[in-house]
């Protein structure tokens, strides 16, 4: 049971959007995000769409793996809609039906919004079918490195959730070794009542708590017996390259803004 | 007990990209009574096969018969609960498994499982403890205050309390210092050796304990059990061992060079260290008598 369980949603590839550097891929996500909602003028909206469109086939995710990525948030995006559908008096009368009536803007509106959440949530969902987690908190790391002027952990936070990555596969091995050595002892997961079964999970919290701990402790002896200490002024082994894709994808990603902003004012 | 294994393949991560044969179609009888031992290097399957005699893997295909009792890919996990009253089962590392907040209970634990009540449980727990070598000042205190190795005796008398016909060892000594591997070692025996009926199943590395303990050791290799014998006649076998990866114990590696070296013919199917040197000895004087 345990050995289907994927850490993310990283579908190896080598793709355009793979090779892209975790940097611009979550900058220009963030800029195309803030400036979805600026403007509903329809060459605007015609280009947010192209944007994704193009984002989507270059990714070469398969169309399966990119639902199934967005099956909660369709029934959300799907819930704006009828509320848009049926809470909307603006426009025109389309149909009635019995006591309910829909009337235009409140289905231009629906799909304005569900059409735009799709979007959104669609590109973040890229970002995390084609960025490796380590690549991800890597990029973080260095976008909120500014921070670190007002004594924010940047490159603590970072390296945290990089170790916490690096041992879920072995904590969920771990749950299954334990599991099986107190099956052996004779505990049962699946016999009597509910309470019962609540308590069959202690002896496998425990020691795998104690495991954690210990195994926590033996790395930092680890890292301090090898020099470590904190961010200022470390260097990387992994490194960051920035490419002229890069820039291309930075340039579009502002044209397209600079569109929205445009769009608005006109 | 007696344990067969009809055409079982155990394969993991079925229908993923990662599929992997673990067990392919391994045909073969356990004899009851006996103390069987399991070798083979790294990924031979061997963890694998142990799995399947508990019910704690079910084979893919092909069917276990464990006792009376016939495990194959249907069974259901109910039915194979009481597999584990015969069958005690220590892992590797098996003092990650306490959890208790005293020696006593933990130990306790496996019995109650079984629907034993509390007070015979803890009968059992103390019976297991001596047996095992864990003073009474210790019942009441926490498993986690004690050493690495009696933590081990701790986990491996919970397995004992079930007082199992048959018992499953994966690398027990593994991590100890050599005087608590001997006694580890020595105490399976003790308890191999204790009643009738009793058997061990002991996977190891160590071709030292294959040699010394085992009646029948099995040769794993890329899932599939290669030989089979006593030890003097496996390990008469030296070229077919070393295609599966497996070394000769020390005591014969050392007459097997002596032989060799010297062009003189030397008894080589006792492994104990006595027996090599007595071996060592006598080729000396034959040699010293030559020479005069
Ligand atoms: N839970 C699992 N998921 C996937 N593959 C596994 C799993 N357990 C074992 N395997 C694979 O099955 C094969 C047999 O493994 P097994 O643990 O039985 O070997 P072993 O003989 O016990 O080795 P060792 O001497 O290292 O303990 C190996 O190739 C291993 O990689
Ligand atoms: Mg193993």
């Amino acid at each position: 049971m345990l050995e289907h369980i994927a850490l993310g949603q990283y579908l190896p590839g080598s793709s355009v959007l793979h090779r892209l550097d975790p940097r611009s891929k979550l900058v220009g996500l963030l800029i195309f995000m803030l400036f979805l909602f600026i403007s509903r003028h329809p060459l605007f909206l015609v280009v947010a769409i192209g944007i994704f469109i193009w984002t989507f086939s270059v990714s070469k995710v398969p169309l399966i793996y990119f639902f199934k990525s967005m099956r909660l948030i369709g029934i959300i995006i799907f819930i704006t809609l009828l509320l848009q559908l049926f809470m909307n008096n603006d426009g025109e009368v389309l149909f009635q039906f019995f006591s309910v009536t829909v009337y235009s803007g409140g289905l231009t509106e629906g799909l304005l919004i569900g059409g735009r959440l799709f979007i959104l949530v669609g590109m973040a969902s890229l970002l995390t079918l084609t960025t490796t987690p380590v690549d991800l908190t890597d990029g973080l790391e260095t976008l909120f490195s500014p921070l670190k002027k007002w004594r924010f952990p940047v490159h603590e936070m970072a390296f945290m959730i990089s170790i916490a990555l690096r041992f879920f596969p072995t904590l969920i091995e771990e749950t299954a070794r334990i599991t099986k050595a107190q099956m052996a002892r004779g505990a049962s997961f699946s016999h009597g009542s509910p309470w019962k079964r609540v308590k069959t999970i202690i002896p496998i919290f425990v020691p795998l708590i104690v495991q954690s701990l210990k195994r926590a402790e033996e790395l930092a002896v680890a890292m301090e017996a090898r020099g470590y200490v904190g961010g200022e002024g470390r260097t990387k082994y992994r490194q960051l390259y920035w490419k002229g894709l890069d820039t291309l994808v930075i340039s579009i990603i502002t044209a397209y803004a600079v569109l929205g902003v445009l769009t608005r004012l006109l | 007990m007696e344990i067969k294994a009809n055409d079982v393949t155990v394969k993991y991560m079925v229908g993923t990209p990662f599929e992997k044969v673990a067990l392919h179609k391994i045909n073969f009888t356990l004899r009851p009574s006996t103390y069987h031992v399991f070798i083979g290097k790294t990924g031979s399957g061997k963890s694998t096969f142990i799995q399947l005699l508990n019910g704690l893997l079910k084979p893919t295909e092909g069917s276990m018969l464990i006792g009376e009792k016939v495990v194959n890919r249907k069974t259901k996990m109910k039915q194979l609960y009481h597999l584990r009253k015969e069958i005690g089962m220590v892992f590797q590392f098996p003092e990650h498994q306490l959890f208790h907040d005293t020696v006593l209970e933990d130990v306790a634990f496996g019995p109650m499982n079984l629907g034993v009540g509390k007070v015979e449980a803890e009968k059992r727990a103390e019976e297991s403890l001596s047996l095992v070598g864990i003073s009474p000042s210790l019942y009441m205190r926490s498993p986690y205050e004690l050493s690495g190795g009696q933590m081990r005796r701790v986990a491996i008398a919970g397995v004992l309390a079930m007082e199992p016909k048959v018992l499953v060892l994966d690398e027990p000594t593994a991590g100890l210092d050599p005087v608590g591997h001997i006694g580890m070692m020595e105490l399976f025996n003790h308890w191999f050796k204790a009643k009738e009926g009793r058997s061990v199943i002991l996977v190891t590395h160590n071709m030292e304990d294959a040699a010394r303990y085992g009646e029948e050791i099995h040769v794993m290799y890329d899932g599939e059990r290669k030989l089979v014998g006593t030890p003097s006649e496996l390990f008469t076998k030296e070229t077919k061992l070393n295609e599966y990866g497996i070394s000769l114990p020390n005591t014969l590696s050392l007459l097997m060079e002596l032989q060799r070296a010297s062009g003189q013919a030397l008894i080589t199917d006792h492994f104990e260290i006595d027996d090599t040197v007595d071996e060592i000895v006598s080729f000396l004087r034959k040699d010293i008598e030559n020479n005069a």
